[in-house]
């Protein structure tokens, strides 16, 4: 029985500074969310428009089919995961968990059996009568999500939750977070500036940028094919060329770049259309086999630096237009620091993208 | 719409308290904190040849002859410059004792640092007037009992505290880095204390000097014992006009010359002094 | 053998430790001793109980009785004053100015405070002069030096909301709005939130400002001299009056040390609640 969330034309304005124009969108019941984008985006202001704390200049937010502008934040049946997280810290774990149901003035022995159980789901047995100030930063961040997944919101709502975590620990927690979403089914909205974990953990990744959404798509599609550059630039590492096209004929275009001639997918390109392409780095192969497909772009230049980075080996390559690109290769590969070298990029892999 | 109608009701309805709270709170507390003040400068402006007595809500007449009066005819001046000397010399000694105390506390690890900064704050808790007496006993003994020393040394003991706890404050907020990168890049000593050390306690120092400067101007229980009769400052000279033989129009006019420098103190004090010296001196415990 | 260095960081203390150890300890010595009958500057000095059991007079208990009222009243009644007008006050904009104007009173010195409210309550005070024109009472109120001791009071809170008010307008800030945020999407109304979060959390720091609101108007002496009542009159004052006008310096020694020993009880229990209520 998850709920809908219907974000429509959200307009909000601080002073002067306009946090959020003309933001809509659609979440499925029981999707997992999440909002990304650099800091000051809008995506906290979002999250807090949704939970009521900020009051919307313009448009609606519906739970459902019902419209929540009027209702407020503590009719709303929302839960939020905040970033510092928001801990009661005269209260104990137990009471922490247990605030929301006896706010909403569940039974008595109803409220000890769901502290059990959700207590156990985020293991945190043997510590009820810990106060905030005695668990750890990982311990603290399960108590903020007990809390909030025991009232069984309509939405949940996370705030960065794993900022203040341990990077080896963020990885951990943000499965688990996934996991109990799953086994929930809470339509669920996740903030977060962190790329690699907006694509591990979401269904659909809503990138923001300057309180605009700027692409709305499933993790493989908005890292494979960014619509824009700032898209492609800020979800993970990506060489981003301006180029203009050449010729357009059937399923390949040629468009002219700053590291040469380059074959590309013909996504009904025009000639004399000025375009940016998108190479992720690993989608760059280094050439070693001297046989070459007459399909393929292939490129040299010379490496002016190779960095071991464990799970691969990262090259800077200058071309000839003394453009420099990163590209990232198996990590046994052997390459020395000045020598030239010879590389394919598929034309499937070049996404194109509008300016 | 008339939902719409009457949203854009209830932002109007709330936009007027915002407006209103503020407006009433603000007059109610300018009653409370303006009209004692009001009362005081008006009664040191009455006309002593148009008495102001009932139903006259304000004088009838002003003058500034209360005033010239307290000036001419009382020792008012001479207990003024003794007021400012006894500061000015507690300010000094609170300085110099103060000051490698609080290196010691806030810098150096020192083992048993937190029962000493206990021992600091007897003074604040020692009752004043039980302080007062014996303490002037002892000073009687001692022989200063009525002199300028007796008086400094008390006022002293009471201001030190203030002192300590902001220099102490200032010190542990100082960056062990700073200092280090000092003598990593050849400082002496004397270059760190004269280049690191004392242009980063002068925030602190400034504000203890107004606390001290402050508290001593203000003094009365210890002052009244030991200093009187032949040591007055302003506080003794402005209790002698007060209770049973209750000189209203004298008192009024001794009451704003006190006033002066703790408003002018406490303007200073909100733009410049930093809250943690506040916190500091006003001795959370 | 390792020889132990001397730490010569525990000289640096004698000048600002020592000085204020050797004179509080030097008048506790000379207060203590007196109370016991010794050290005496005129007569015989040797040890006595006999001040100890002269000291419970029906004066004493008297004004024991005024000095704890009065510190008790006032701590209460500044307290109640203060919590509303910082939930009030977080929630204005300008609440900087109105801080800092609230904070006049704690830079107005005892004895000037004392004239500027005694002057307004004053028989021809402006206040008994709007009560008559409002027809509210017959006759102006007598509400200095008044047996009940409402002029005293008046003045101890008046200085005192101010120092509460700072202790407590930081307490209240201290919450992060977050917490605040968190205790409404889980449910909790206006009402909740300050019974459940605002109040708990800023309890130690009420006690505090109580309590030292109350040691400080139970020492006093200035304030209740000037404007209280002529009987009975503030504990210091007997202590006064036994020391300078009946040159007994014993029983004031005897008052002294429980004075002492009552800010000693009231600054420990203190520290003891607050360890138990906080962290």
């Amino acid at each position: 029985m998850a709920t809908r969330l219907i974000v429509n034309g959200i307009d909000k304005a601080f002073d002067d500074f306009q946090a959020l124009s003309n933001v809509s969108f659609t979440i499925e019941p029981g999707q997992f969310v999440t909002l990304l984008g650099p800091s000051g985006c809008g995506k906290t202001t979002l999250l807090r428009v949704i939970a009521g704390f900020l009051e919307p200049d313009q448009g609606e937010i519906f739970f459902g089919d019902q419209v929540m502008n009027e209702v407020p934040p503590n009719k709303r049946n929302t839960a939020m995961c905040f970033q510092s997280y928001a801990l009661f810290p005269h209260k104990t774990v137990y009471e922490n968990i247990n605030f929301g149901l006896r706010m909403r003035k569940i039974k008595v022995e109803e409220q000890e059996k769901r502290v059990r159980e959700v207590m156990e789901m985020v293991d945190l047995v043997g510590l009820e009568h810990r106060k905030p100030y005695e668990l750890s930063g990982g311990q603290q961040q399960r108590v903020a999500l007990a809390r909030a997944i025991i009232v069984r919101p309509e939405i949940l709502l996370f705030d960065e939750p794993l900022s203040n975590l341990d990077a080896k620990l963020r990885e951990k927690v943000r499965v688990d977070i996934r996991n109990i979403q799953r086994s929930l089914g809470i339509t669920t909205v996740y903030v977060t500036h962190d790329q690699a974990e907006a694509l591990a953990i979401s269904d659909v990744v809503i990138a923001m940028n300057k309180g605009k959404i700027v692409q709305k798509s499933d993790p493989k599609t908005i890292y494979n094919h960014p619509s824009t550059k700032f898209v492609a630039d800020f979800i993970g590492s990506a060489n981003i060329i301006s180029g203009t096209c050449l010729e357009a004929a059937g399923s390949t275009a040629v468009v002219n770049t700053s590291l040469g001639i380059l074959q590309v997918q013909n996504t009904g390109l025009i000639q004399g259309d000025t375009i940016f392409l998108c190479i992720r780095p690993e989608d760059i192969v280094p050439d070693v086999s001297e046989n070459v497909l007459p399909d393929q772009n292939v490129l040299t230049g010379e490496v002016l630096n190779a960095v071991y980075m464990g799970s691969s080996l990262d090259l800077f390559i200058r071309m000839d237009t003394q453009h420099i690109v990163r590209a990232s290769v198996a990590k046994d590969t052997w390459v020395s620091e000045g020598s030239q070298i010879r590389f394919i990029v598929h034309p499937d892999k070049i996404c194109i993208m509008k300016g | 719409m008339n939902g719409q109608l009457i949203k854009s009701q209830k932002k109007l309805t709330r936009r007027l308290l915002e407006l209103l709270l503020p407006f009433g709170l603000l007059s109610i507390i300018m009653v409370w904190i303006g009209l004692p003040i009001l009362y005081a400068l008006l009664w040191s402006l009455v006309n002593p040849e148009y008495p102001w007595s009932y139903p006259d809500l304000f004088p009838t007449n002003l003058s500034l002859f209360q005033w010239e009066y307290v000036f001419k005819y009382t020792t008012i001046v001479k207990s003024i410059g003794n007021s400012f000397f006894l500061a000015f010399l507690t300010t000094i000694a609170c300085f110099m004792l103060a000051l490698p105390t609080a290196y010691a506390l806030g810098k150096r690890k020192l083992k048993g640092s937190e029962f000493f900064k206990i021992i600091i704050l007897l003074p604040m808790v020692f009752p004043g007037m039980a302080m007062g007496l014996f303490l002037g006993r002892m000073l009687h003994v001692m022989g200063v009992s009525g002199t300028y020393w007796g008086v400094v040394i008390v006022h002293t003991l009471v201001a030190l505290p203030y002192m300590l706890r902001i220099l102490i404050v200032n010190f542990e907020s100082m960056p062990q880095d700073l200092i280090d990168a000092a003598s990593n890049l050849g400082a002496g000593n004397w270059v760190k204390f004269t280049e690191i050390y004392f242009p980063m306690i002068l925030p602190g120092l400034v504000a203890g000097a107004m606390f001290t400067f402050i508290t001593s101007m203000e003094e009365f229980n210890l002052t009244f014992i030991v200093g009187a009769p032949d040591i007055t400052t302003i506080p003794t000279v402005l209790y002698s006009y007060l209770g049973e033989n209750f000189l209203r129009t004298r008192a009024s006019v001794v009451s704003l010359i006190l006033l002066i420098p703790n408003l002018l103190f406490l303007i200073v004090a909100e733009r410049k002094i930093k809250t943690e010296y506040m916190g500091a001196a006003l001795g959370k415990m | 053998m390792k020889r132990r260095k001397f730490e010569w960081g525990y000289l640096l203390l004698i000048p600002g430790v020592g000085y204020i150890m050797f004179f509080v300890l030097a008048s506790l010595y000379i207060m203590f001793a007196q109370s016991f009958g010794f050290y005496n500057y005129t007569g015989t000095s040797e040890f006595s109980l006999q001040f100890w059991q002269h000291v419970f007079s029906r004066t004493f208990f008297d004004d024991l009785w005024f000095s704890f009222r009065t510190a008790l009243l006032t701590a209460l009644i500044s307290i109640i004053i203060c919590y509303p007008l910082s939930l009030i006050l977080q929630r204005i904009p300008g609440r900087k100015t109105f801080l800092s104007i609230l904070k006049i009173p704690m830079f107005v010195p005892a004895l000037v405070a004392s004239f500027l409210i005694v002057n307004i309550i004053d028989y021809h005070g402006v206040i008994n002069m709007i009560l008559e024109k409002l027809r509210l009472i017959d006759e102006p109120l007598r509400l200095r030096n008044d047996a009940a001791g409402i002029g005293a009071l008046s003045v101890q809170i008046w200085k005192n909301v101010p120092f509460q008010m700072i202790i407590m307008y930081s307490a209240i800030e201290a919450i992060r709005k977050d917490v605040r945020d968190a205790a409404a999407n889980l449910g909790a109304n206006r009402f909740s939130i300050l019974k459940e979060i605002i109040i708990p959390i800023t309890l130690p720091s009420a006690l505090v400002a109580v309590i030292m609101v109350f040691v400080r108007t139970f020492n006093d002496f200035a304030i209740s001299k000037t404007a209280g009542p002529y009987y009975p009159t503030s504990i210091s004052n007997l202590m006064y009056l036994h020391a300078y006008t009946f040159a007994d310096w014993n029983t004031a020694a005897c008052i002294g040390v429980m004075m002492m020993i009552t800010s000693i009880a009231f600054v420990s229990f203190y520290s003891y609640l607050s360890k138990k209520i906080g962290n």
